[in-house]
């Protein structure tokens, strides 16, 4: 066992003291340290190689970690926050990986640009921290996620070398795109330090169509006439339970259109036509004050209710062929004794559910959906459950998976980037 | 290791007569692709019909210690598909079934054969196509395109192949058999999907493929601008870039390509305009003419002397062709020519073909000028005469010093055509030593071996194949 007091004796010899603290509660390492460039950062990873010191890259350590063993030091990027270089006629954008996201958006903002990824749960979620947990929100329906936005990256590999890939350049196939990989891997293959995007227009005028439903299917039915029409949709997403504001048993649609100030009053006008062609309890064009209000609470609503514990939350995210989102969800059988809201990407075959119940409630119901999922070949993770649960928090591993370890092998063979931490173990 | 016949005779057991090539008349055919630069004899080619006997033929490779490779329709313009030390080429043209196309979940499954405008043709009917439209998309095939993570004009609005695969069907050089990523749009655990799509059939062979369909847009409109000078149009590029419009297409081409374009088929290019600007927008109907009068406006005030509309479906239709068929004219007008394919960050657009114009001057060569301007994909063409030793030498003189001048304006070596044998020698000016061995640490896992294409991408892997590569020029070629 290596003590917290003997790594920071070691760490001492690297890094500024005060640059070294306890973790936070819910990080399960033993010390953080705060590195501010990458030769810190290269200098803590080859001392951990040598003595066998697993690290956590962490940005705003906004991300869950249940489930997981304690590893060593985390590395918080959250003081490699000063860089950016921005050319706006190239739409491109390099950040520090420390960097928050709103923070990067307000300076884009100025410039009429943006990165189209969705603000994440909470305000300090960091740009490294967001591409490594590849998060998505209701902009992927337009958007896409960051491997259609990441163009080139540095990562400090398990040498301690600082390794680029790509270039400040939209299209390029030169070498392995090793960007797709670093992006949604979790801090297991390196540590991000920069990453440079290409960037997208901020819509000149945009609208927020909410919309109110008394069952999944119906809310399905305008998703699915939309789709046969011609509409600059920019957002969607149906929620229920905690995401919405009210906590109403209803199922809500928000729908964001985007266009030019004179082009988007037709579409106005037709998505409108379209609202009354379905069974919608009521809907609404919001203010812009409301829009914002149910986005943010459509995207980052962590509790309902404070006097929900940790331990009787279960959310659950699922991504299945589009198809077979719709029947898949309408054949889970709820039990009145759960509370449980829901979040769809309808578009994308998306899902995350938040269960609020005593194990006893919902193990056969998260059994059913990982069994179901698994057969129709699609994706499950536990994004938040109890601690000393035995779910696994990927319970269904891709074919590919052998191949996924020998990956993790060759490019960190010492297993110190965030051992146990992503799927199957690795 | 050379062939012997023990191992032809397994492949003739494995396929039958039809499906393995041996004779060099035959041969002779894939000795290169696209590039004719750099040639070498493969020892057979064999044409599986299956996934299984793709496998097969790999086992059989890997057991007498055998390069093999796939290849598609060969128009890649980088060496990709030539073998390098000889061995077999594995050539996928009877792997060409569409197997699935599903509007529902908005995908096709289709085999790697299949050439890209097929799948659009067969699903722009019913108002979708498959988006990746490379200027050889009569011809390419999408298992090619996926290797090397394929562009065209419309990759500026639509993104690249990369962007448009959801699985892959792979055989691995073990001779596995391996569903990377699959029909759902996130992937679980390592995106191989991601790597795989570009790595230029290094890591494994392909043989079905997932991809997107997109729908076709509502409305569509095709502007020509006019400009006296090529630094005006390549100036527009970028304003209209930061002004917050993304079209759908944005070429620029030059006054040699337009003379050599309305030679061959009068596609309405004004002929003494310096450069001109192929601009189209797409999307919904009702924000079209606004993006239309910004567009206009921006072209003007940088000096465009003409700015026209393509009125009817023929006169777009005249336009494109122009476009895409631009290479093929040049051939009618130079007995050689060399396509090079820089990326640089499109505000540095000036800046590169002035570059490029002042080295070809040096040089005493002409390069004529077809760029993906919106991407900031450059393809300098340099013209040559095939029969003057000296100006062989000087075309790839050329061709390097401009990748270099790409690299230092912050560009890449390829955005669209790929690494393979022939950039090999300037891969060390975008990527250290530590930035290849990461690279190199990947294809060890998948290949490790080195029997699946080797020679390509990396310097390095490269040193034990040169000695057998023949560089030669035939006239009319493309190198
Ligand atoms: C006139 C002309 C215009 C062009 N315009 C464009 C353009 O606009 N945009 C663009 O991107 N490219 C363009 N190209 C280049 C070329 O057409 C593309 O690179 C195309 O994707 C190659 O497809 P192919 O089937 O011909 O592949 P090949 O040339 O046969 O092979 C290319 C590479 O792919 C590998 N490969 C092929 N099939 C498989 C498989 N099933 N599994 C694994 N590896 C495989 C080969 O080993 C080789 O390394 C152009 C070429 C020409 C001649």
């Amino acid at each position: 066992m290596i003590s917290a007091d003997h790594l920071e004796r070691q760490l001492q010899t690297i890094i500024d003291g005060n640059r070294i603290l306890p973790p936070q509660p819910s990080i399960p390492v033993k010390i953080t340290v705060f590195p501010e460039n990458e030769q810190q950062i290269s200098e803590l990873v080859k001392w951990a190689t040598k003595d066998q010191i697993t690290l956590l890259p962490l940005g705003g350590g906004t991300h869950t970690f249940s489930g997981i063993e304690d590893l060593h030091v985390a590395i918080s990027l959250t003081k490699m926050n000063h860089q950016i270089e921005h050319v706006s006629e190239d739409l491109i954008a390099t950040v520090a990986a420390g960097m928050t996201f709103k923070d990067v958006q307000t300076d884009l903002s100025s410039h009429g640009q943006m990165i189209p990824l969705d603000q994440p749960g909470k305000h300090n979620s960091t740009i490294g921290g967001m591409v490594s947990a590849n998060v998505s929100g209701p902009s992927r329906h337009r958007y896409g996620t960051a491997r259609d936005w990441v163009i080139e990256t540095r990562l400090i590999n398990a040498d301690g070398k600082v390794v680029k890939s790509g270039a400040k350049v939209v299209k390029n196939v030169s070498g392995y795109d090793l960007n797709k990989l670093y992006i949604g891997a979790r801090g297991t293959l390196g540590i991000l330090t920069y990453i440079s995007f290409k960037l997208a227009p901020i819509p000149k005028s945009s609208v927020t169509f909410r919309s109110c439903y008394n069952s999944l299917t119906d809310a399905f039915a305008l998703t699915h006439l939309i789709r046969r029409e011609y509409l600059d949709i920019e957002k969607m997403v149906i929620i229920k339970g905690k995401w919405t504001p009210g906590k109403t048993k209803h199922w809500w649609l928000l729908i964001d259109l985007a266009g030019t100030e004179i082009g988007i009053e037709p579409q106005i006008k037709h998505l409108s036509k379209l609202h009354d062609q379905v069974e919608a309890r009521r809907w609404n064009i919001t203010s812009k004050e409301d829009s914002q209000h149910f986005w943010n609470m459509a995207c980052n609503r962590e509790k309902s209710d404070d006097t929900i514990s940790n331990e009787d939350i279960w959310e659950v995210r699922m991504v299945l062929p589009k198809r077979e989102l719709l029947p898949f969800l309408v054949d889970l059988t709820i039990s009145d004794e759960m509370n449980v809201s829901f979040k769809i990407f309808p578009t994308s075959g998306i899902c995350t559910i938040e269960f609020v119940g005593k194990k006893s409630t919902v193990t056969n119901i998260l059994n059913f959906i990982i069994k179901e999922v698994k057969v129709k070949k699609g994706l499950v993770e536990f994004v938040k459950m109890p601690p000393d649960t035995n779910f696994e928090r990927w319970p269904i591993l891709p074919p590919s998976f052998p191949w996924i370890q020998k990956i993790k092998r060759a490019l960190d063979p010492n297993n110190i980037f965030a051992p146990g931490t992503f799927i199957g173990g690795i | 290791m050379a062939i012997d016949s023990i191992f032809i005779s397994n492949l003739l057991s494995l396929l039958g007569e039809n499906r393995v090539i041996t004779h060099p008349d035959e041969l002779i055919v894939f000795e290169c692709d696209g590039l004719t630069l750099h040639k070498q004899m493969p020892d057979a080619v064999v044409l599986p019909k299956s996934t299984e006997e793709v496998s097969e033929i790999i086992k059989l490779c890997q057991t007498n210690h055998t390069p093999f490779l796939a290849r598609g329709s060969g128009t890649g313009l980088s060496g990709g598909a030539i073998a390098v030390e000889g061995g077999v080429i594995i050539q996928m043209s009877l792997l060409n079934q569409i197997l699935k196309i599903d509007y529902e979940d908005e995908i096709a499954v289709v085999q790697p054969g299949v050439i890209n405008l097929n799948l659009t043709n067969e699903t722009s009917p019913d108002g979708y196509h498959f988006a990746p439209d490379p200027s050889s998309q009569k011809a390419c095939t999408i298992g090619g395109n996926v290797a090397e993570n394929a562009g065209g004009p419309h990759t500026l609005k639509y993104g690249v192949t990369a962007n448009h695969v959801m699985g892959l069907k792979v055989v691995m050089p073990s001779g596995d058999i391996v569903e990377l990523g699959g029909k759902i749009e996130e992937f679980s655990g390592y995106d191989l999907v991601g790597l795989f799509v570009g790595s230029e059939g290094t890591l494994g062979i392909t043989t079905e493929i997932t991809v997107k369909l997109i729908r076709n847009p509502e409305g569509v409109k095709t502007f020509l601008a006019t400009y006296n000078t090529i630094n005006d149009a390549s100036n527009t590029v970028s304003k209209i870039i930061e002004s917050g419009i993304i079209p759908a297409a944005m070429e620029l081409i030059d006054n040699l390509v337009i003379q050599a374009v309305e030679s061959h088929l009068k596609a309405g290019f004004p002929t003494k305009a310096d450069a001109i600007l192929l601009i189209e927008i797409d999307g919904v109907k009702s924000t079209l003419t606004e993006e239309a009068k910004r567009i206009e406006s921006i072209c003007l005030s940088q000096n465009a002397v003409n700015f026209q509309e393509a009125e009817t479906m023929e006169e777009r239709n005249l336009l494109w062709r122009g476009r895409k068929e631009a290479i093929g004219a040049l051939g009618k007008v130079t007995p050689a020519f060399y396509t090079n394919d820089g990326v640089i960050p499109r505000s540095k657009l000036p800046e590169i073909l002035e570059f490029d114009l002042d080295i070809g001057k040096r040089y005493g060569l002409e390069i004529a000028h077809i760029c993906h301007a919106g991407d900031g994909n450059i393809h300098p063409i340099i013209l040559y005469n095939p029969d003057n030793k000296n100006e062989i030498k000087h075309a790839i003189k050329i061709s390097e010093a401009i990748l270099k001048k790409c690299i230092e304006l912050g560009g890449a070596l390829t955005g669209e055509h790929g690494i393979g044998t022939e950039k090999l020698s300037s891969f060390g000016i975008m990527y250290s030593d530590n930035d290849q061995n990461q690279m190199l640490r990947l294809r060890k896992v998948f290949n490790p071996t080195d029997l699946l294409n080797p020679g390509k991408i990396f310097p390095e892997g490269a040193k034990c194949g040169e000695s057998r590569i023949n560089q030669t020029i035939k006239k009319g070629g493309w190198i």
